[in-house]
């Protein structure tokens, strides 16, 4: 799975890269100074290295938690992402990271204590007030959880913080850790979707649907609270048919009790991210469909994106109530 | 294909494999070329290396292409004749350190690579040690992404057999011993390489529709973007070639084609 690890100096005798050279005892090993050496220089393709990506081990000695838009969130009032790795297994090509980032190398910070160390910190600033930390921004929450063991130790963590909670977001199938332990009521684990069709041209390497209800299936039965995310809304043929459809399985499968909340964002990208995505893919059909620009963004085009969110948003209210239902829009709209 | 060797010695078993001839303009490189590679010799050093990529990419191919800088070198650790792919391109005194990236599937040696200004006698890590990989690198990166710029040596000096002259014959017996490898390394980066581009359809059809009216920059943009978004969209390519034949001017082709593909403008 991986052939090539680059690390940093610093974490060569890091327990955590230790394991992972364990893990993977034939793959090329290359030291470095910095993380930066490899992941940052411009000039690099995303879409070449995204065919074999390389695993880069690394401390991040940064500002570890960040604070999330204001338009984003599921009800807390305090809202914080924090990275522990960058880029992920999947390829969606709708996925900002292809934009973000010049490298599509796995980085992976090694030094989750540090990372728990400033979500206490942050969690401390109100402590009356239920803060949230979102982990699935720049990477899937728990596709490569058997080579970082990230989720494991951050379970571990907000056991002891039952007043700061975790979402997990993830479109995988890897949720044997929730499955063994028992339910942690300040940790909800949310899956994305797209209705099959979608997944299948445009989300590489991503568990069915059905896969992914049928883990969501155990993981209600064990108590775990979950979530829902159709973010992004992908516009396509026979759309209503198509997402009535998704969400008709989606709470067959799912007791409505099990549902934390359901969020819906649309498709939208900051301009120079979809220029870099488009010039990556430019035969890509996604990259020539009804967008336009608006405020720094590329999304649908505003009548065609209304219609798409008020379609799910109705199709969702058959399910959930108002109260869980959220809609993260860019910030400049 | 493009190569950088420093001698000729280097670049002789390419020439003899590739059939290529040395071209006759002025140069201030020797060039050897067919209609497919071109190899230039850049002399010894980093900064030969460096200047005789610039004058690849900038007076033989003129446009970014995949590159492979080519020779012979010591190693602290490998057996003479082994080739090895270089993975991390250092100089003592140079900040920048650059890692190929590794977009090669061959079943050949990796290497740490350190390019030094003199020949290197001490091999004091298991690394190889040249004198070029660095500076063509540093010129190479301006010019094209790091994924089709690798650096491959051929073992020709280490510790129990270390360098005591440049040998013409060693080196072009060694690096002839692996020119299949060598052929084998540029097809991997051409086909990736051809992979990212845009099908020649698409630059077929723009530059019949140049020859044939007159497109201001900004709707020679627009042009390039509706072909590639008819294409990306599935539209049949006899349909823009019938919108093309009921134009008169290129400004009612390119509104004729932006309305036609709004039908197609939904995902499938």
């Amino acid at each position: 799975m991986i052939d090539t690890i680059y690390f940093e100096e610093q974490v060569e005798e890091h327990p955590r890269t230790l394991r992972l050279f364990q893990r993977f005892p034939k793959a090329i090993r290359i030291p470095c100074s910095h993380y930066k050496e490899i992941f940052n220089p411009s000039g690099q393709n995303f879409r070449v290295q995204k065919k074999k990506p390389a695993l880069i081990l690394a401390k991040n000695s940064g500002k570890l938690v960040h604070p999330v838009p204001a338009t984003y969130g599921i009800g807390g009032t305090q809202n914080f992402y924090f990275s522990h790795m960058l880029n992920c297994l999947y390829d969606c090509r709708y996925c900002f990271l292809q934009g973000m980032y010049p490298s599509a190398h796995y980085l992976l910070f090694v030094n989750y204590e540090d990372f728990f160390e400033e979500i206490t910190k942050a969690a401390s600033q109100k402590p009356n007030e239920p803060c949230w930390f979102f982990s699935g921004y720049d990477c899937d929450s728990l596709a490569l959880e058997s080579l970082t063991g990230f989720a494991k130790s951050a379970l571990s963590f907000f056991e002891d913080h039952p007043h700061a909670f975790l979402e997990l977001r993830t479109k995988s199938v890897a949720t044997q850790l929730l499955e063994k332990r028992l339910p942690l009521a300040n940790v909800i684990t949310a899956f994305s979707f797209t209705p099959q069709e979608i997944s299948d041209s445009i989300e590489n390497g991503v568990p069915s649907v059905s896969a992914r209800l049928s883990v969501m299936k155990k993981l209600a039965k064990k108590g775990w609270s979950l979530g829902i995310r159709l973010d992004p809304i992908i516009d396509c043929t026979d759309f209503e048919k198509r997402y009535e459809s998704l969400i008709t399985e989606i709470f067959q499968e799912i007791p409505a009790s099990s549902i934390h909340s359901v969020s819906l964002g649309p498709f939208r990208l900051p301009e120079p991210f979809f220029k870099k995505m488009e010039k990556l893919y430019p035969s890509e059909a996604l990259f020539a469909g009804n967008l336009e620009k608006r405020g720094r963004s590329i999304s649908y085009r505003k009548a065609v994106e209304s219609q798409r969110i008020e379609t799910c948003q109705n199709l969702l209210l058959q399910h959930v109530p108002s109260n869980k239902l959220f809609f993260c829009q860019p910030v400049e709209d | 294909m493009n190569f950088i060797t420093a001698f000729h010695a280097e670049a002789l078993p390419l020439i003899e494999k590739f059939q290529l001839s040395k071209r006759t303009e002025a140069s201030p490189f020797p060039v050897f070329s067919n209609d497919r590679h071109n190899v230039v010799i850049s002399g010894m050093g980093r900064a030969q290396a460096s200047l005789a990529t610039q004058y690849l990419f900038t007076e033989v191919i003129n446009t970014p292409e995949p590159i492979i800088n080519l020779g012979i070198a010591g190693h602290g650790e490998l057996a003479i004749g082994t080739p090895f792919i270089a993975n991390r391109i250092l100089h003592l005194d140079e900040k920048a350190v650059y890692y190929p990236p590794p977009v090669l599937k061959l079943n050949i040696a990796n290497s740490g690579l350190q390019t030094c200004d003199i020949p290197e006698t001490k091999y004091s890590h298991p690394i190889g040690y040249d004198m070029e990989a660095h500076g063509f690198c540093s010129a190479a990166y301006r010019s094209i992404t790091r994924e089709f710029v690798q650096s491959i040596k051929f073992v020709s000096d280490n510790p129990t057999s270390p360098l005591v002259s440049f040998s013409p014959n060693l080196a072009s017996k060694i690096i002839g011993t692996h020119v299949e490898l060598i052929e084998e390394i540029a097809n991997q980066l051409k086909n990736t390489f051809q992979e990212l581009q845009l099908d020649p359809k698409i630059y077929k059809m723009i530059k019949e529709l140049k020859s044939t009216y007159h497109f201001t920059f900004t709707q020679d943009y627009q042009l390039e973007k509706l072909l590639r978004h008819a294409y990306s969209l599935g539209m049949h390519p006899n349909d823009v070639t019938h919108i093309l034949n009921q134009s008169s001017t290129g400004k009612i082709f390119l509104s004729v084609l932006s309305q036609k593909l709004e039908a197609f403008r939904t995902l499938p």
